[in-house]
Protein backbone atom coordinates (compact mmCIF):
# COMPACT_ATOMS: atom_id res chain seq x y z
CA UNK A 1 0.00 0.00 0.00
CA UNK A 2 1.31 3.43 -0.94
CA UNK A 3 2.04 5.81 1.88
CA UNK A 4 -0.13 8.90 1.91
CA UNK A 5 0.22 12.29 3.45
CA UNK A 6 -2.44 14.93 4.16
CA UNK A 7 -2.50 18.35 2.62
CA UNK A 8 -4.45 20.60 4.96
CA UNK A 9 -5.45 24.24 4.82
CA UNK A 10 -7.43 25.86 7.62
CA UNK A 11 -9.99 28.64 7.53
CA UNK A 12 -10.42 30.17 10.95
CA UNK A 13 -13.15 32.63 11.85
CA UNK A 14 -12.55 34.78 14.90
CA UNK A 15 -15.02 37.23 16.45
CA UNK A 16 -13.43 40.56 17.25
CA UNK A 17 -13.97 41.91 20.75
CA UNK A 18 -15.50 45.25 19.75
CA UNK A 19 -18.27 46.92 21.70
CA UNK A 20 -20.49 47.30 18.67
CA UNK A 21 -21.14 45.40 15.46
CA UNK A 22 -19.17 45.89 12.27
CA UNK A 23 -21.65 48.11 10.41
CA UNK A 24 -24.05 49.43 13.07
CA UNK A 25 -24.02 50.47 16.74
CA UNK A 26 -25.81 47.38 18.11
CA UNK A 27 -23.94 45.68 20.97
CA UNK A 28 -21.67 42.92 19.64
CA UNK A 29 -21.43 40.72 22.73
CA UNK A 30 -23.06 37.31 23.07
CA UNK A 31 -26.39 36.68 24.71
CA UNK A 32 -29.59 38.64 25.06
CA UNK A 33 -33.14 37.60 24.27
CA UNK A 34 -33.61 36.72 20.58
CA UNK A 35 -33.71 39.76 18.28
CA UNK A 36 -33.01 42.31 21.02
CA UNK A 37 -29.49 43.17 19.84
CA UNK A 38 -30.25 44.01 16.27
CA UNK A 39 -31.55 46.92 14.25
CA UNK A 40 -32.74 47.70 10.73
CA UNK A 41 -29.11 47.88 9.52
CA UNK A 42 -27.93 44.44 10.64
CA UNK A 43 -31.33 42.94 9.81
CA UNK A 44 -30.88 44.13 6.25
CA UNK A 45 -34.00 46.21 6.01
CA UNK A 46 -34.43 48.30 2.87
CA UNK A 47 -33.17 51.85 2.98
CA UNK A 48 -30.56 51.33 5.68
CA UNK A 49 -26.86 52.05 5.25
CA UNK A 50 -23.91 50.29 6.86
CA UNK A 51 -21.04 52.35 8.32
CA UNK A 52 -17.78 50.57 9.06
CA UNK A 53 -16.59 50.39 12.68
CA UNK A 54 -13.09 51.91 12.95
CA UNK A 55 -12.13 49.51 15.72
CA UNK A 56 -12.75 46.53 13.43
CA UNK A 57 -10.11 47.80 11.00
CA UNK A 58 -7.67 48.47 13.86
CA UNK A 59 -8.24 45.08 15.50
CA UNK A 60 -7.95 43.15 12.23
CA UNK A 61 -4.74 44.98 11.35
CA UNK A 62 -3.32 44.22 14.81
CA UNK A 63 -4.11 40.52 14.33
CA UNK A 64 -2.46 40.71 10.91
CA UNK A 65 0.66 42.31 12.33
CA UNK A 66 1.21 39.75 15.10
CA UNK A 67 0.71 37.04 12.42
CA UNK A 68 3.47 38.58 10.26
CA UNK A 69 1.14 39.76 7.51
CA UNK A 70 1.54 42.67 5.16
CA UNK A 71 -1.18 45.20 5.91
CA UNK A 72 -2.93 46.71 2.92
CA UNK A 73 -2.78 50.39 2.08
CA UNK A 74 -5.93 49.97 0.03
CA UNK A 75 -8.76 47.64 0.98
CA UNK A 76 -12.46 47.39 0.17
CA UNK A 77 -15.64 45.56 1.09
CA UNK A 78 -17.51 43.20 -1.25
CA UNK A 79 -20.85 41.48 -1.22
CA UNK A 80 -20.96 37.70 -1.18
CA UNK A 81 -24.42 36.69 -2.31
CA UNK A 82 -26.20 33.62 -1.03
CA UNK A 83 -29.60 32.72 0.25
CA UNK A 84 -29.81 31.33 3.71
CA UNK A 85 -32.37 32.25 6.37
CA UNK A 86 -29.73 33.28 8.93
CA UNK A 87 -28.62 36.05 6.57
CA UNK A 88 -31.53 38.46 6.15
CA UNK A 89 -29.80 40.64 3.54
CA UNK A 90 -29.18 37.57 1.33
CA UNK A 91 -25.58 38.69 1.08
CA UNK A 92 -22.71 38.80 3.49
CA UNK A 93 -20.45 41.86 3.46
CA UNK A 94 -16.95 40.43 3.20
CA UNK A 95 -13.76 41.06 1.24
CA UNK A 96 -12.78 39.38 -2.02
CA UNK A 97 -9.79 40.76 -3.90
CA UNK A 98 -8.42 43.38 -1.51
CA UNK A 99 -8.29 41.81 1.95
CA UNK A 100 -6.90 43.88 4.81
CA UNK A 101 -3.94 41.55 5.45
CA UNK A 102 -1.96 39.10 3.28
CA UNK A 103 1.16 36.92 3.18
CA UNK A 104 1.69 36.13 6.85
CA UNK A 105 2.93 33.04 8.65
CA UNK A 106 3.01 31.18 11.94
CA UNK A 107 6.00 29.15 13.09
CA UNK A 108 5.13 25.93 14.87
CA UNK A 109 7.16 23.19 16.49
CA UNK A 110 5.81 19.65 16.46
CA UNK A 111 7.90 16.87 17.95
CA UNK A 112 11.04 19.00 17.76
CA UNK A 113 10.46 19.81 14.09
CA UNK A 114 10.19 23.51 13.25
CA UNK A 115 7.75 24.38 10.52
CA UNK A 116 6.44 27.60 9.01
CA UNK A 117 2.75 27.63 8.05
CA UNK A 118 1.84 30.32 5.55
CA UNK A 119 -1.16 32.59 6.01
CA UNK A 120 -2.67 33.49 2.66
CA UNK A 121 -4.92 36.29 3.86
CA UNK A 122 -6.97 37.79 6.64
CA UNK A 123 -10.14 39.62 5.75
CA UNK A 124 -12.91 41.30 7.72
CA UNK A 125 -16.56 40.35 7.37
CA UNK A 126 -19.86 40.19 9.22
CA UNK A 127 -21.23 37.15 11.04
CA UNK A 128 -24.63 35.66 10.20
CA UNK A 129 -27.51 35.18 12.63
CA UNK A 130 -28.57 31.97 14.32
CA UNK A 131 -31.32 29.55 13.47
CA UNK A 132 -33.35 27.91 16.18
CA UNK A 133 -35.05 24.67 15.19
CA UNK A 134 -38.23 23.48 16.84
CA UNK A 135 -40.80 20.81 16.02
CA UNK A 136 -43.10 23.33 14.40
CA UNK A 137 -40.46 24.95 12.21
CA UNK A 138 -37.42 27.16 12.35
CA UNK A 139 -36.89 30.64 13.73
CA UNK A 140 -34.23 33.26 13.08
CA UNK A 141 -32.43 35.24 15.77
CA UNK A 142 -30.50 38.18 14.32
CA UNK A 143 -28.51 39.09 17.45
CA UNK A 144 -25.31 37.72 15.90
CA UNK A 145 -25.93 39.30 12.48
CA UNK A 146 -23.19 41.84 11.89
CA UNK A 147 -20.85 40.75 14.68
CA UNK A 148 -17.36 41.50 13.33
CA UNK A 149 -15.25 38.56 12.21
CA UNK A 150 -11.82 38.06 10.78
CA UNK A 151 -11.31 35.06 8.54
CA UNK A 152 -7.75 33.76 8.58
CA UNK A 153 -6.96 31.50 5.63
CA UNK A 154 -3.83 29.37 5.78
CA UNK A 155 -1.78 28.02 2.92
CA UNK A 156 -2.12 24.24 2.37
CA UNK A 157 1.10 23.78 4.36
CA UNK A 158 -0.22 21.58 7.15
CA UNK A 159 0.55 17.86 6.90
CA UNK A 160 -0.97 16.28 10.01
CA UNK A 161 -3.55 16.66 12.74
CA UNK A 162 -0.74 17.43 15.19
CA UNK A 163 0.48 20.30 13.00
CA UNK A 164 -3.07 21.61 12.64
CA UNK A 165 -3.42 21.59 16.41
CA UNK A 166 -0.10 23.38 16.92
CA UNK A 167 -1.05 25.98 14.30
CA UNK A 168 -4.43 26.65 15.93
CA UNK A 169 -2.97 26.86 19.43
CA UNK A 170 -0.34 29.36 18.36
CA UNK A 171 -2.89 31.33 16.34
CA UNK A 172 -5.17 31.53 19.36
CA UNK A 173 -2.32 32.54 21.65
CA UNK A 174 -1.18 35.35 19.37
CA UNK A 175 -4.61 36.76 18.55
CA UNK A 176 -5.50 36.76 22.26
CA UNK A 177 -2.13 38.34 22.97
CA UNK A 178 -2.90 41.45 20.91
CA UNK A 179 -6.22 41.73 22.74
CA UNK A 180 -8.57 41.62 19.78
CA UNK A 181 -10.54 38.46 20.67
CA UNK A 182 -10.92 35.92 23.45
CA UNK A 183 -10.77 33.11 20.82
CA UNK A 184 -12.94 30.61 22.65
CA UNK A 185 -13.97 27.66 20.53
CA UNK A 186 -16.55 26.55 23.10
CA UNK A 187 -18.51 29.82 22.81
CA UNK A 188 -17.98 30.09 19.06
CA UNK A 189 -15.79 33.18 19.14
CA UNK A 190 -13.25 31.03 17.26
CA UNK A 191 -14.39 28.53 14.61
CA UNK A 192 -12.49 26.39 12.16
CA UNK A 193 -13.14 24.76 8.78
CA UNK A 194 -10.67 22.17 7.52
CA UNK A 195 -9.76 21.69 3.84
CA UNK A 196 -8.13 18.31 3.34
CA UNK A 197 -6.80 16.17 0.53
CA UNK A 198 -4.35 13.29 0.42
CA UNK A 199 -1.50 12.41 -1.90
CA UNK A 200 1.25 9.80 -2.07
CA UNK A 201 4.27 10.89 -0.05
CA UNK A 202 6.71 12.63 -2.36
CA UNK A 203 4.05 13.83 -4.79
CA UNK A 204 3.76 17.62 -4.96
CA UNK A 205 0.43 17.90 -6.79
CA UNK A 206 -2.81 18.90 -5.11
CA UNK A 207 -5.76 16.52 -5.46
CA UNK A 208 -9.51 16.68 -4.84
CA UNK A 209 -10.15 18.15 -1.42
CA UNK A 210 -13.09 18.11 0.92
CA UNK A 211 -14.06 20.77 3.41
CA UNK A 212 -15.11 19.82 6.93
CA UNK A 213 -17.26 22.54 8.44
CA UNK A 214 -18.49 23.50 11.88
CA UNK A 215 -15.79 22.02 14.07
CA UNK A 216 -16.12 23.46 17.53
CA UNK A 217 -13.19 22.11 19.54
CA UNK A 218 -9.53 21.32 19.03
CA UNK A 219 -10.25 17.73 19.98
CA UNK A 220 -12.87 17.42 17.24
CA UNK A 221 -10.60 19.05 14.68
CA UNK A 222 -7.84 16.54 15.39
CA UNK A 223 -10.28 13.61 15.30
CA UNK A 224 -12.02 14.88 12.15
CA UNK A 225 -8.70 15.20 10.30
CA UNK A 226 -7.71 11.65 11.21
CA UNK A 227 -11.15 10.29 10.26
CA UNK A 228 -11.29 12.15 6.94
CA UNK A 229 -7.73 11.15 6.04
CA UNK A 230 -8.60 7.49 6.70
CA UNK A 231 -11.78 7.78 4.62
CA UNK A 232 -9.99 9.36 1.66
CA UNK A 233 -7.30 6.65 1.76
CA UNK A 234 -9.94 3.93 1.88
CA UNK A 235 -11.82 5.43 -1.06
CA UNK A 236 -8.66 5.87 -3.11
CA UNK A 237 -7.41 2.36 -2.34
CA UNK A 238 -10.81 0.95 -3.33
CA UNK A 239 -10.50 2.74 -6.65
CA UNK A 240 -13.35 5.15 -6.00
CA UNK A 241 -13.06 8.74 -7.05
CA UNK A 242 -13.25 11.47 -4.40
CA UNK A 243 -15.70 14.34 -4.88
CA UNK A 244 -15.09 17.91 -3.90
CA UNK A 245 -17.74 18.52 -1.27
CA UNK A 246 -18.55 19.87 2.17
CA UNK A 247 -18.63 17.31 4.96
CA UNK A 248 -19.47 17.26 8.63
CA UNK A 249 -17.79 15.37 11.42
CA UNK A 250 -19.88 13.20 13.71
CA UNK A 251 -17.93 12.75 16.97
CA UNK A 252 -20.16 9.88 18.15
CA UNK A 253 -19.42 7.72 15.12
CA UNK A 254 -15.96 9.29 14.62
CA UNK A 255 -16.76 9.65 10.91
CA UNK A 256 -17.29 12.46 8.45
CA UNK A 257 -20.40 12.50 6.29
CA UNK A 258 -21.40 14.45 3.20
CA UNK A 259 -23.68 17.46 3.61
CA UNK A 260 -25.02 16.81 0.09
CA UNK A 261 -25.36 20.41 -0.99
CA UNK A 262 -26.24 21.34 -4.57
CA UNK A 263 -23.27 21.17 -6.87
CA UNK A 264 -23.68 24.67 -8.19
CA UNK A 265 -24.22 26.15 -4.73
CA UNK A 266 -20.95 28.06 -4.66
CA UNK A 267 -21.66 30.88 -7.03
CA UNK A 268 -21.42 33.86 -4.73
CA UNK A 269 -21.42 36.54 -7.45
CA UNK A 270 -19.13 38.83 -5.48
CA UNK A 271 -19.16 42.51 -6.33
CA UNK A 272 -17.91 45.67 -4.56
CA UNK A 273 -20.43 46.85 -1.97
CA UNK A 274 -21.78 50.15 -3.29
CA UNK A 275 -22.88 51.16 0.23
CA UNK A 276 -19.33 51.19 1.57
CA UNK A 277 -16.40 53.27 0.38
CA UNK A 278 -12.81 52.01 0.21
CA UNK A 279 -10.45 51.90 3.18
CA UNK A 280 -7.08 53.59 2.80
CA UNK A 281 -4.44 53.08 5.46
CA UNK A 282 -1.52 55.49 5.33
CA UNK A 283 2.03 54.81 6.51
CA UNK A 284 1.14 56.82 9.63
CA UNK A 285 -1.84 54.51 10.28
CA UNK A 286 0.47 51.53 9.92
CA UNK A 287 2.98 53.04 12.34
CA UNK A 288 0.26 53.90 14.87
CA UNK A 289 -1.04 50.32 14.79
CA UNK A 290 2.46 48.82 14.78
CA UNK A 291 3.21 50.71 18.00
CA UNK A 292 0.33 48.87 19.69
CA UNK A 293 1.81 45.43 18.98
CA UNK A 294 3.40 44.01 22.12
CA UNK A 295 6.53 41.88 22.09
CA UNK A 296 5.80 38.16 21.65
CA UNK A 297 4.64 36.12 24.65
CA UNK A 298 7.92 34.19 24.83
CA UNK A 299 9.94 37.43 24.67
CA UNK A 300 7.81 38.82 27.48
CA UNK A 301 8.33 35.67 29.53
CA UNK A 302 12.10 35.87 29.07
CA UNK A 303 12.08 39.50 30.17
CA UNK A 304 10.03 38.72 33.28
CA UNK A 305 12.26 35.88 34.44
CA UNK A 306 15.45 37.65 33.35
CA UNK A 307 15.24 41.39 33.82
CA UNK A 308 12.54 41.37 36.53
CA UNK A 309 13.77 38.17 38.19
CA UNK A 310 10.26 36.75 38.60
CA UNK A 311 10.00 33.05 39.40
CA UNK A 312 9.08 31.11 36.24
CA UNK A 313 5.66 30.08 37.58
CA UNK A 314 4.76 33.68 38.44
CA UNK A 315 5.89 34.92 35.02
CA UNK A 316 3.89 32.20 33.27
CA UNK A 317 0.73 32.95 35.24
CA UNK A 318 1.01 36.59 34.20
CA UNK A 319 1.70 35.80 30.54
CA UNK A 320 -1.12 33.26 30.26
CA UNK A 321 -3.63 36.07 30.59
CA UNK A 322 -2.92 38.78 28.01
CA UNK A 323 -4.94 41.39 29.90
CA UNK A 324 -2.98 40.76 33.07
CA UNK A 325 0.34 40.70 31.23
CA UNK A 326 -0.37 44.03 29.56
CA UNK A 327 -1.49 45.57 32.84
CA UNK A 328 1.67 44.34 34.55
CA UNK A 329 3.76 45.64 31.66
CA UNK A 330 2.23 49.08 32.10
CA UNK A 331 2.49 49.16 35.90
CA UNK A 332 6.02 47.78 36.07
CA UNK A 333 7.38 50.89 34.32
CA UNK A 334 6.82 52.94 37.46
CA UNK A 335 7.88 50.56 40.23
CA UNK A 336 11.25 49.57 41.63
CA UNK A 337 10.18 46.13 42.86
CA UNK A 338 8.75 44.14 39.91
CA UNK A 339 8.45 40.99 41.99
CA UNK A 340 6.43 42.69 44.70
CA UNK A 341 4.12 44.08 42.00
CA UNK A 342 3.63 40.60 40.53
CA UNK A 343 2.87 39.13 43.94
CA UNK A 344 0.35 41.83 44.78
CA UNK A 345 -1.39 41.42 41.43
CA UNK A 346 -1.53 37.64 41.56
CA UNK A 347 -2.90 37.74 45.12
CA UNK A 348 -5.98 39.52 43.79
CA UNK A 349 -8.69 37.49 42.06
CA UNK A 350 -9.66 40.25 39.64
CA UNK A 351 -6.44 42.16 39.17
CA UNK A 352 -7.27 43.11 35.58
CA UNK A 353 -10.10 45.34 36.78
CA UNK A 354 -7.72 47.64 38.70
CA UNK A 355 -5.84 50.36 36.77
CA UNK A 356 -2.09 50.00 36.31
CA UNK A 357 -1.44 53.26 38.16
CA UNK A 358 -3.15 51.87 41.27
CA UNK A 359 -1.03 48.72 41.18
CA UNK A 360 2.11 50.80 40.83
CA UNK A 361 1.11 53.06 43.72
CA UNK A 362 0.31 50.13 46.03
CA UNK A 363 3.61 48.48 45.18
CA UNK A 364 5.57 51.62 45.88
CA UNK A 365 3.78 52.29 49.17
CA UNK A 366 4.60 48.75 50.30
CA UNK A 367 8.16 48.95 49.04
CA UNK A 368 8.77 52.17 50.94
CA UNK A 369 7.17 50.70 54.07
CA UNK A 370 4.53 53.40 54.09
CA UNK A 371 1.84 50.76 54.44
CA UNK A 372 2.24 47.22 55.65
CA UNK A 373 1.76 44.10 53.57
CA UNK A 374 -1.79 43.47 54.69
CA UNK A 375 -2.92 46.97 53.71
CA UNK A 376 -3.17 46.44 49.89
CA UNK A 377 -6.08 44.00 50.19
CA UNK A 378 -8.02 46.51 52.35
CA UNK A 379 -7.15 49.36 50.02
CA UNK A 380 -8.21 47.39 46.92
CA UNK A 381 -11.52 46.54 48.51
CA UNK A 382 -12.10 50.20 49.38
CA UNK A 383 -10.95 51.29 45.92
CA UNK A 384 -13.44 48.94 44.27
CA UNK A 385 -16.23 50.33 46.42
CA UNK A 386 -15.43 54.02 46.28
CA UNK A 387 -13.03 54.57 43.37
CA UNK A 388 -11.21 57.11 45.55
CA UNK A 389 -7.51 57.78 45.18
CA UNK A 390 -5.25 55.39 47.04
CA UNK A 391 -3.49 58.21 48.94
CA UNK A 392 -6.88 59.39 50.22
CA UNK A 393 -7.93 55.87 51.20
CA UNK A 394 -4.68 55.26 53.10
CA UNK A 395 -5.49 58.28 55.26
CA UNK A 396 -9.21 57.54 55.63
CA UNK A 397 -8.59 53.96 56.70
CA UNK A 398 -5.66 54.91 58.92
CA UNK A 399 -3.35 52.49 57.14
CA UNK A 400 -0.23 54.61 57.25
CA UNK A 401 2.51 52.51 58.71
CA UNK A 402 3.86 53.94 61.95
CA UNK A 403 7.37 55.02 61.12
CA UNK A 404 7.69 57.28 64.09
CA UNK A 405 10.22 55.34 66.19
CA UNK A 406 9.45 57.46 69.22
CA UNK A 407 5.77 56.54 69.12
CA UNK A 408 6.52 52.88 68.45
CA UNK A 409 9.00 52.95 71.32
CA UNK A 410 6.45 54.15 73.84
CA UNK A 411 3.79 51.73 72.57
CA UNK A 412 6.27 48.86 72.94
CA UNK A 413 7.03 49.94 76.52
CA UNK A 414 3.31 50.06 77.34
CA UNK A 415 2.72 46.63 75.83
CA UNK A 416 5.61 45.11 77.77
CA UNK A 417 4.39 46.64 80.98
CA UNK A 418 0.82 45.46 80.43
CA UNK A 419 1.69 41.84 79.59
CA UNK A 420 3.97 40.44 82.30
CA UNK A 421 2.97 36.85 81.55
CA UNK A 422 3.99 36.98 77.89
CA UNK A 423 7.22 38.71 78.90
CA UNK A 424 7.97 36.01 81.46
CA UNK A 425 7.17 33.28 78.94
CA UNK A 426 9.53 34.84 76.43
CA UNK A 427 12.28 35.19 79.03
CA UNK A 428 11.89 31.52 79.92
CA UNK A 429 12.63 30.58 76.34
CA UNK A 430 9.22 30.50 74.68
CA UNK A 431 10.08 32.40 71.47
CA UNK A 432 6.45 32.25 70.32
CA UNK A 433 5.36 34.45 73.21
CA UNK A 434 6.66 37.45 71.31
CA UNK A 435 3.74 37.00 68.90
CA UNK A 436 1.30 37.89 71.67
CA UNK A 437 3.19 41.12 72.28
CA UNK A 438 3.34 41.84 68.53
CA UNK A 439 -0.41 41.31 68.39
CA UNK A 440 -0.87 43.95 71.07
CA UNK A 441 1.33 46.41 69.21
CA UNK A 442 -0.62 45.84 66.00
CA UNK A 443 -3.88 46.29 67.90
CA UNK A 444 -2.78 49.58 69.42
CA UNK A 445 -1.46 50.87 66.08
CA UNK A 446 -4.44 49.49 64.13
CA UNK A 447 -2.07 47.35 62.09
CA UNK A 448 -0.01 50.34 61.07
CA UNK A 449 3.26 49.31 62.68
CA UNK A 450 6.01 47.99 60.47
CA UNK A 451 6.17 44.35 61.64
CA UNK A 452 9.90 43.94 61.06
CA UNK A 453 10.72 47.11 62.93
CA UNK A 454 8.35 46.32 65.80
CA UNK A 455 9.74 42.80 66.24
CA UNK A 456 13.30 44.08 66.29
CA UNK A 457 12.35 46.75 68.83
CA UNK A 458 10.57 44.25 71.10
CA UNK A 459 13.48 41.81 71.00
CA UNK A 460 15.88 44.57 71.87
CA UNK A 461 13.77 45.75 74.82
CA UNK A 462 13.13 42.22 76.12
CA UNK A 463 16.80 41.32 76.00
CA UNK A 464 17.53 44.27 78.24
CA UNK A 465 14.96 43.27 80.89
CA UNK B 1 -26.47 37.36 -27.39
CA UNK B 2 -27.91 33.94 -26.59
CA UNK B 3 -28.79 32.49 -23.20
CA UNK B 4 -28.80 28.70 -22.99
CA UNK B 5 -31.27 26.74 -20.91
CA UNK B 6 -28.64 25.65 -18.39
CA UNK B 7 -27.60 29.23 -17.59
CA UNK B 8 -31.23 30.22 -17.11
CA UNK B 9 -31.67 27.25 -14.83
CA UNK B 10 -28.67 28.30 -12.73
CA UNK B 11 -29.87 31.89 -12.54
CA UNK B 12 -33.31 30.73 -11.46
CA UNK B 13 -31.84 28.53 -8.76
CA UNK B 14 -29.54 31.28 -7.47
CA UNK B 15 -32.55 33.62 -7.26
CA UNK B 16 -34.72 30.90 -5.72
CA UNK B 17 -37.26 31.29 -8.50
CA UNK B 18 -39.45 28.59 -9.99
CA UNK B 19 -39.77 29.43 -13.64
CA UNK B 20 -42.73 27.75 -15.32
CA UNK B 21 -41.80 25.81 -18.46
CA UNK B 22 -43.94 28.01 -20.74
CA UNK B 23 -42.14 31.18 -19.58
CA UNK B 24 -38.58 30.04 -20.14
CA UNK B 25 -38.40 31.02 -23.76
CA UNK B 26 -39.71 34.56 -23.26
CA UNK B 27 -37.52 35.04 -20.20
CA UNK B 28 -34.40 33.77 -21.98
CA UNK B 29 -35.11 36.25 -24.69
CA UNK B 30 -35.46 39.27 -22.41
CA UNK B 31 -32.41 38.39 -20.30
CA UNK B 32 -30.39 37.98 -23.50
CA UNK B 33 -31.61 41.41 -24.55
CA UNK B 34 -30.42 42.93 -21.29
CA UNK B 35 -27.03 41.28 -21.66
CA UNK B 36 -26.72 42.63 -25.18
CA UNK B 37 -27.51 46.08 -23.86
CA UNK B 38 -24.76 45.88 -21.26
CA UNK B 39 -22.39 44.41 -23.79
CA UNK B 40 -22.06 47.87 -25.30
CA UNK B 41 -19.68 48.55 -22.42
CA UNK B 42 -17.24 46.04 -23.88
CA UNK B 43 -16.64 48.45 -26.75
CA UNK B 44 -14.60 50.63 -24.39
CA UNK B 45 -10.89 49.95 -24.16
CA UNK B 46 -10.07 49.61 -20.46
CA UNK B 47 -6.53 48.32 -20.98
CA UNK B 48 -4.30 49.76 -18.26
CA UNK B 49 -7.17 51.52 -16.48
CA UNK B 50 -7.22 50.90 -12.74
CA UNK B 51 -10.52 49.30 -11.65
CA UNK B 52 -12.76 51.66 -9.72
CA UNK B 53 -13.76 50.47 -6.28
CA UNK B 54 -16.41 53.12 -5.83
CA UNK B 55 -17.86 55.91 -7.92
CA UNK B 56 -18.16 58.37 -5.02
CA UNK B 57 -14.87 60.13 -4.29
CA UNK B 58 -14.90 59.29 -0.58
CA UNK B 59 -12.78 57.02 1.57
CA UNK B 60 -12.52 55.88 5.18
CA UNK B 61 -16.08 56.64 6.19
CA UNK B 62 -15.77 55.10 9.62
CA UNK B 63 -17.59 55.33 12.92
CA UNK B 64 -16.30 55.11 16.50
CA UNK B 65 -16.98 51.87 18.37
CA UNK B 66 -19.62 53.35 20.67
CA UNK B 67 -22.96 51.64 21.33
CA UNK B 68 -26.12 53.64 20.87
CA UNK B 69 -28.14 53.19 24.04
CA UNK B 70 -31.80 53.54 23.06
CA UNK B 71 -32.64 50.34 21.20
CA UNK B 72 -35.58 49.85 18.93
CA UNK B 73 -38.29 47.86 20.61
CA UNK B 74 -38.36 44.27 19.43
CA UNK B 75 -42.09 44.31 18.70
CA UNK B 76 -41.58 47.29 16.46
CA UNK B 77 -38.56 45.70 14.80
CA UNK B 78 -40.45 42.51 14.09
CA UNK B 79 -43.74 44.17 13.19
CA UNK B 80 -43.20 43.70 9.48
CA UNK B 81 -42.51 40.02 9.73
CA UNK B 82 -44.16 36.93 11.11
CA UNK B 83 -42.67 36.02 14.47
CA UNK B 84 -43.12 33.74 17.44
CA UNK B 85 -41.47 34.07 20.87
CA UNK B 86 -39.26 36.83 19.49
CA UNK B 87 -37.94 34.65 16.67
CA UNK B 88 -38.59 35.40 13.01
CA UNK B 89 -40.75 32.56 11.71
CA UNK B 90 -39.20 30.55 8.90
CA UNK B 91 -40.16 27.49 6.93
CA UNK B 92 -38.52 24.44 8.48
CA UNK B 93 -34.82 24.55 7.65
CA UNK B 94 -32.62 21.54 8.08
CA UNK B 95 -29.68 22.82 10.09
Amino acid sequence: MAKYECVIGLEVHIELRTKTKIFCDCPADHGGEPNTRCCPVCMGMPGTLPVLNKQVVDFAARAGMILNCEIAHFSKMDRKNYFYPDLPKAYQISQLDHPLCEHGYIDINVGGEEKRIGITRIHIEEDAGKLVHTDSGSGADCNRCGVPLIEIVSEPDIRSAAQAKAYLERLRELVRWVGVSDCQMETGSMRCDVNLSIRPVGDTNLYTRTEIKNLNSLKHIVAAIDAEKARQIDETEAGRELVQETRRYDPEKDKTYSMRVKENANDYRYFPDPDLVPIYLTDEDHARLRAMIPDLPEERLAKYTGEYKLPEATAKTLCDEPKLANLYQEAVQSVKQPKLLANLMLADSDAAAIPAAVWAELTNLCAENKINRSAPAKLLEAFRETGKEIAVLVKELGLEQVQDTGLLNSIADEVIAANPKAVADFKSGKQAAIQALMGQIMKRTKGAANPAEATALLKEKLSKL
Amino acid sequence: MQLDAKTLDTLAWLSRLDIPEEETEALSGSIAEMLTFFQQLSALDTEGVEPTAHVVPLQNVLREDEPFAPRLDRDLLLSGTQSEDGLITLPKVIG
